[in-house]
């Protein structure tokens, strides 16, 4: 009887024996440069004598039981393939007629193992340059073997699994033992989830929808509800800490600038105390409204009724949530009402938020629009102003404002604000008053050159209004 | 190329916030939105009309991983091109 061969994968230490099965040779052709070039890492591969043949595509996969993992087949839980303690970091596999079926338990022993020191295995490609690494995550067929050949400047890494494992503050690739490419770790760099597409378009993600996508990619995540806790927080971590992006691409088209974009340097260590109150943002926070008062010079019938008393902000109390917004990350402040242009101190609150660096968009009905206001939204950068209209013309506008003349001073204020080079678009709300008005409105707003902004909109009923405003003063009292 | 020890100025039709490390800016005149990555985004926060340009280029020394050469070339470039963007202007010109 012949020993077990033995597959230490351990520095120096590797010692496969030659042998005629040809997934064994394979194995021992794809570990030679890996073992070559690793210190450190240690575990015992087995390979029993005794030969397993699957049947079909069906992978060899693994189930958990007594603080040890067991390789089964798929269809067949009863017949056990192999052991895997990873306590002891020693495993012991069948030896399998069909080489990917051995290279693919050898594959999970290592995620295993790579599991157990703190690392994750994901399903990606990858390639390098300059020791820099970018990752490529997906599914069968999303493009990760076709994005390293549309990346000329880029070295390819891997093709199918990475390990990913984090060393100090930054997160570091390898490549699998068996797999055919570099296994110098490389820092990584930026996270592309591929997609095959008509054209080239990127967007970044943001770290909670990046992180589900890796946990999707993970070798783990599906197959062991045991260990998913650990591989959780490492895949949600590395989501943070490294830029991920959607890139879809189409065939044969250089992807090396989406890849590279404008990053040239590597950061030392994270800016997080230099925020200047910008820590904690995300984007979730980059558009927000500010209604700074519920008073309004209009009497809009789907309006005024439900508009609660005493419903302004002071000016303090608009400061604090000023500040409170920048921090939160709100780039794109919405000023409302009501009327905002009713505010008494409108103007000390625009000069407020813009110096705290808002893009400022007004939503105001127009109608204390003057030459002169219209020139102060320009001075203080005011991106868009959007004014309510209700009706196409002054007859239905009017009798749904509830003041006579409103439709003629909100067309006069969007005149004025053409004038002056402000960005302005016509916003309506569809209530069952004015549907048929909508064509009429829309013939308005290409008269001016302006867009057409519809709010669907349901105007309640008596009782439902009742609630709305029981609960809104509640809320109201509370807050 | 700006001269190391010229100061530079935000347009201050610009708003921004740096969000997860990253900035955007809004071109208010043109509603264009510009993404800039951790570095351009530090150095676009630094830009406070006091520092001169060789100041910026030690600070980015100092926090990226970077040798000097590199950190001036590169912020001399970024600066241009924000200032070819009208994005920043330098004082006094």
């Amino acid at each position: 009887m012949t020993k077990p061969l033995q597959i230490k994968i351990a520095g120096l230490c590797a010692e496969i024996q030659a042998e005629n099965n040809p997934a064994r040779t394979y194995l021992r052709s794809k570990l030679r440069n890996f073992l070559s070039g690793q210190k450190g890492i240690d575990l015992n591969i087995e390979i029993d004598r005794n030969e397993a043949s699957l049947s079909n595509q069906s992978m060899p996969h693994l189930s958990f039981a007594r603080g040890k993992f067991r390789i089964l087949p798929d269809k067949n839980p009863a017949v056990s393939l192999g052991i895997i303690d990873p306590g002891a970091r020693r495993c012991k596999i069948c030896d399998f007629d069909d080489k990917s079926k051995l290279l693919h338990s050898v594959l999970l022993c290592f995620a295993l193992f790579l599991e157990k020191s703190g690392g994750i295995i994901l399903h990606a490609s990858a390639a390098y340059k300059n020791g820099d690494g970018y990752l490529f995550p997906g599914p069968a067929n999303a493009g990760k073997s076709t994005i390293l050949k549309q990346i000329k400047n880029y070295s390819p890494f891997a093709e199918e699994w990475v390990a990913v494992k984090k060393t100090g503050n930054d997160f570091f690739m390898w490549s699998i033992p068996h797999q055919n490419a570099q296994n110098k770790k490389k820092n990584i760099q930026k996270i592309f989830f591929p997609k095959k597409a008509k054209t080239l378009k990127s967007k970044r993600l943001r770290p909670q929808d990046a992180a589900k996508r890796l946990l999707a990619n993970c070798l783990f995540s599906t197959m062991h509800p045991e260990t998913v806790g650990g591989v959780l927080d490492r895949v949600a971590e590395l989501a943070q800490r490294v830029s991920c992006y959607e890139l879809e691409f189409p065939l044969n088209v250089r992807l090396d600038k989406e890849i590279e974009q404008t990053e040239f340097l590597r950061k030392k260590k994270k800016p997080q105390e230099k925020m200047n109150g910008t820590e904690g943002s995300d984007l979730s926070a980059l558009h927000e409204s500010l209604i700074l008062t519920w008073e309004c010079n209009l009497h809009c019938l789907h309006c005024r009724p439900y508009l609660p008393p005493n419903g302004t902000l002071s000016f303090n109390d608009v400061k604090k949530h000023l500040d409170s917004l920048a921090k939160k990350g709100t780039l794109f402040l919405h000023l409302t009402g009501g009327e905002p242009l009713v505010h008494k101190n409108f103007w000390k609150i625009v000069s407020s938020a813009s110096q705290k660096n808002f893009a400022l968009i007004l939503h105001t009905n127009g109608t204390l629009i003057t030459p002169k206001v219209g020139e102060r939204l320009k001075h203080f950068n005011f991106l868009q102003v959007s004014l309510t209209v209700l009706g196409g013309n002054a007859r239905t506008h009017d009798s749904l404002t509830g003041v006579k003349g409103s439709f003629e001073k909100t067309i006069h204020a969007l005149k004025i604000m053409k004038e002056k080079g402000l960005d302005v678009v016509l916003s309506t709300t569809k209530l069952s008053d004015n549907q048929e008005e909508i064509p009429g409105m829309e013939r308005l707003a290409k008269n001016n050159g302006v867009p057409l902004k519809i709010i669907p909109y349901q105007t309640p009923n008596k009782g439902e209004f009742k609630e709305f405003n029981r609960c809104y003063q509640k809320n109201l009292q509370r807050s | 190329m700006l001269p190391l020890d010229s100061i530079i100025l935000k347009n201050g039709r610009v708003p921004w916030r740096i969000i997860e490390g990253e900035a955007i800016l809004v071109k208010v005149d043109s509603g264009e939105v510009i993404h800039l990555n951790e570095v351009a985004a530090e150095i676009w926060r630094i830009i406070d009309g006091k520092r001169k340009i060789s100041e910026i280029v030690d600070h980015i020394q100092k926090d990226f991983d970077v040798d000097r050469e590199q950190a001036e070339k590169d912020t001399l470039e970024f600066i241009k091109s924000l200032s070819d963007i009208n994005l920043v202007t330098e004082k006094g010109k």
